[in-house]
């Protein structure tokens, strides 16, 4: 007979209707034997009791259902962002609130650096400093006049370089090539706007390439997502169907007994803008679930709709933008997306597509209403990722269509000011995240950071949620706002269940996979503006223990 | 100068959905172009190449007989391209076929990164259909942007369109993109020569194979002419002589050795009312004859007008 282990701890949040709270719990074989007070769990026979979490709070691990490993990028290489952000080893970097900070952050990382190698740095947003000049060459010639700099912003689409890299690439006031900057006597002053633009500076796009690529971010990632109690994660851009040589690497990770968590994949079924042969791909996609494990699995396909609403490439229903340019497209065309949706959906796989504006989630929903006409798979479960701006008439779609949502809260404290004032406007931004909406209309939800755009972390999702509270102190839309136990219960089951893996994980109940998180206070209990602020000890995955790093310095 | 390579020309292909644009690359696939190409796909599955023509099919490759090649894109564009001009063996051209929705000025920009050369954005629309897209709410403002990328736009679809939709469409698109070369066509059938933005004597050749095999066809949409000459030509009345053509030649492309210049070839691109006329490379030991081809719609070209006009430019 196998081993029984019983963990006690101060309380225990199951998010198992029918047993909401413990202060214990038996572990057998990796997974959930009882649940209940100590007494009950010790009635299941031989046993040993472990104290380690006795003065600690137990929750259903969290469960990120629209992650990227790139976030890891931010630990492996310098990140100049606005917002403070954690790392890997439990420090966090500061975010970088001005020009100034930003050159002399540059100059701290530079004279750390060898004589060959050149600096990169990642997710500058230019948007939170709208009083200054934009960054050019000149500011950053200031750093170093001889090494190669190269900051990309946090878009994505854009690169600023100093001089030196410049001069080594060969890009002057000739160069043709659309997307390079040049001031008003026509030298370049160091933007690089789109990846045309940006491959100009070859070796440090090269570099950015290389260790974008890199199956090891997983890895970090897992340490990342460890240290904010989330035992599953996600990549919502799964290259398995692209870059099927990558799958061994993963799995060799994070099926590793040290990977700290579960990964599940969405993957793209072509690059985002261009088409293929989508048959072809769902079959291909069956045939990549066969090599799925307990820690590594390949859930569905990612389709991407339209862009971002900061970057105004979202694709806005009337009246669109309150102000800025709207340069919005949709990255598939309405009548491909039917048929794309169809290939996927018939063969039962499960389909999440990134639908930022509402015109976005519109044409998936009509999508998705077409591929349930052709063939009833009732549970489906797809979801609308993002779901910024789907109105409320959406989510009563969404809800007779079986279709799931998953709501990009934290948009509400890292750029919710900016909605406010500059893309949505100040009475429409009440109705961006509508939880409460979805809710009420009968919509499953999830929370999300989309980790690398935001850190990792579902306390601040759903303080987000629950307080919709931004830097400035503005309340958005009091009216949408969820209590903490839908907002855990999103964070947990709500996940699970977008992942079709609820009656694995996302509560702690007989039968599930013992994957917890331990923190020191239930986020039901604290007040709600304290939530964000939960110390999380470390995660509990299939009963493997794995320890957050506590009380590191923060620095860069 | 010789041992550097060639940059590697870029036709984008787009259009959206439904226009032809997926017609139009397997009429090209299977025409060839005369140079060695590569054409970047964005969907296999309604790619239809004859099994006679496949040499070889492997890592997602797919090599024909008559010097095309294809394959699918798995990772971003740009860095495909960075890739791609790297290698020991490159094609000479790229054509890339642009998803319906692409922002196809977008994708003209990858092509004038160092190593490439834009030939040209050709946009596929479909006669019947143009104005409602145009409107549409959803992608209206993404098939106009298509359009006013365009250096060639294809009105495809005449036979199955009524003549008033041709006439509509022909004027949405000249109100769009006043500057672009507009070309009539049934399923996508144009030559290919004259999507291409640059002249090489191997298109001529290609183009004049093309039109011995066409010769006879009943209710072609375009009628071609050629004309070579042995002797020097004057440029001034060259010119004079390409200014003189009526609006309904649509493409002149050429290879000329002029008085001017008698060394190197002279090299003719005239689309629309737009001409250039560049240096190509020297003539050497080759016997330097001059060659001229046209396209126009139906009734443009008088073979016997055009011949006397071009003799007497020469000397």
């Amino acid at each position: 007979m196998s081993d029984t282990t019983i963990y006690t701890a101060s309380k225990i949040v199951t998010m198992h209707s029918s047993n909401p709270v413990a202060t214990a719990v038996a572990v057998r074989d990796g997974c959930i034997l009882a649940v209940g007070s100590l007494e009950e769990c010790q009635a299941w026979g031989p046993h040993v009791i472990d104290e380690r979490y006795a003065d600690a709070v137990i929750l259903p691990g969290f469960i990120e259902a629209h992650g990227h490993i790139m976030d890891a990028l931010n630990s492996e290489q310098s990140y100049v962002g606005f917002f403070d952000y954690p790392l890997a080893d439990g420090s966090t970097v500061l975010g970088i609130t001005s020009t100034a900070a930003l050159i002399s952050r540059l100059k701290e990382i530079e004279s750390g650096l060898g004589d060959d190698e050149i600096l990169l740095a990642n997710g500058l947003d230019p948007i939170f400093f709208p009083g200054e000049p934009r960054l050019t060459c000149h500011d950053l010639n200031e750093v170093s006049k001889t090494r190669q700099i190269f900051i990309r912003h946090a878009s994505g689409h854009l690169a600023t370089v100093n001089s030196a890299l410049m001069e080594a690439e060969g890009i002057t006031r000739d160069s043709l090539t659309p997307g390079v900057g040049k001031d008003k006597s026509g030298e370049p002053n160091g933007e690089l706007r789109e990846p045309p633009a940006m491959s100009l500076a070859s070796r440090a796009f090269r570099e950015m390439q290389i260790r974008s690529i890199n199956p090891g971010l997983v890895r970090t990632h897992g340490e990342m997502a460890r240290n904010a109690g989330v035992t599953t994660s996600t990549e919502l851009v799964g290259l398995m169907l692209l870059l099927p040589q990558q799958l061994e690497a993963w799995h060799e990770i994070v099926d590793a007994p040290d990977f700290p968590g579960r990964m599940v994949l969405y993957n793209l079924p072509s690059m985002p803008g261009t088409s293929a042969d989508y048959d072809a791909m769902a079959e291909a996609f069956l045939a990549l679930q066969k090599s799925d494990t307990p820690k590594m699995r390949n859930g569905g396909v990612k389709l991407i709709i339209d862009g971002s609403i900061q970057g105004w490439t979202a694709k806005m229903q009337w009246p669109g933008y309150f102000s800025g340019e709207d340069n919005a497209h949709l990255l598939t065309t309405p009548e491909e997306l039917k048929a794309t949706v169809k290939a996927f959906h018939r063969r039962r796989i499960n389909i999440n597509a990134h639908c930022n504006g509402n015109a976005a989630t519109e044409i998936f929903l009509d999508a998705v209403e077409d591929a349930l006409i052709d063939f009833a798979w009732l549970d489906h479960r797809h979801v609308v990722q993002h779901s910024q701006t789907s109105t409320a008439a959406q989510y009563r779609r969404m809800a007779k269509l079986g279709v799931c949502a998953n709501i990009f809260t934290n948009h509400i404290w890292y750029w919710g000011d900016q909605h406010s004032e500059i893309t949505m406007g100040p009475d429409r931004v009440r109705g961006m995240w509508a939880c409460r909406t979805a809710l009420d209309a009968g919509v499953p939800i999830s929370l999300h950071t989309d980790s690398g755009v935001t850190p990792i972390g579902h306390l601040m999702t759903m303080w987000c949620a629950v307080n919709r509270v931004t830097p400035t102190g503005r309340v958005l839309g009091e009216a949408e706002r969820i209590t903490p136990y839908e907002a855990l219960y999103a964070a947990t089951l709500g996940a699970a269940y977008q992942l079709h893996l609820d009656h694995e994980i996302g509560s702690i109940e007989t039968g599930k996979r013992a994957d917890f998180a331990v923190v020191d206070a239930s986020p039901l209990d604290v007040d709600r503006l304290a939530i964000r602020d939960i110390l999380v000890f470390g995660i509990v995955v299939g009963g493997e223990h794995f320890e957050a790093p506590q009380n590191a310095e923060s620095g860069s | 100068m010789s041992e550097e390579p060639r940059d590697i020309g870029v036709l984008i292909i787009g259009g959206y959905l439904g226009s032809g644009k997926t017609t139009l690359v397997n009429h090209i696939l299977h025409s060839g172009t005369g140079r060695e190409t590569l054409v970047l796909v964005n969907d296999f599955g309604e790619i239809a190449i004859d099994g006679d023509l496949i040499e070889a099919d492997s890592d997602g490759v797919v090599t024909l007989v008559n010097g095309c090649s294809c394959c699918a894109l798995s990772t971003p564009l740009i860095e495909f391209l960075v890739s791609l001009r790297e290698r020991a063996t490159r094609p000479q051209l790229l054509i890339i076929e642009a998803s319906g929705v692409a922002n196809t000025a977008l994708v003209a920009s990858h092509a004038m990164i160092p190593g490439f050369r834009l030939e040209g954005v050709v946009t596929v629309v479909d006669a019947e259909t143009i104005g409602e897209r145009l409107s549409d709410d959803y992608v209206g403002n993404t098939v106009q942007r298509q359009i006013e990328a365009a250096d060639v736009l294809v009105i495809n679809k005449t036979d199955l369109a009524g003549a008033v939709d041709v006439e509509r469409a022909s004027e949405l698109l000249g109100s769009l993109a006043p500057g672009a070369l507009v070309v009539e066509a049934v399923n996508a059938e144009v030559p290919i020569v004259f999507l291409l933005g640059e002249t090489l004597e191997s298109d001529l050749d290609l183009f004049e194979v093309r039109n011995a095999s066409d010769s006879g066809e009943p209710h072609a949409k375009h009628e071609t002419w050629s004309w070579e000459c042995d002797t020097v030509i004057n440029r001034t009345r060259f010119e004079s002589v390409l200014e003189s053509l009526p609006d309904r030649v649509l493409r002149v492309k050429g290879v000329v050795n002029f008085d001017a210049s008698p060394l190197h070839r002279s090299i003719i691109q005239r689309v629309g009312s737009r001409l250039a006329i560049t240096q190509g490379a020297a003539w050497g030991s080759d016997q330097a004859t001059s060659r001229v081809v046209l396209i126009g719609y139906p009734g443009s070209i008088n073979p016997k007008v055009l011949a006397e006009a071009f003799n007497a430019a020469s000397i």
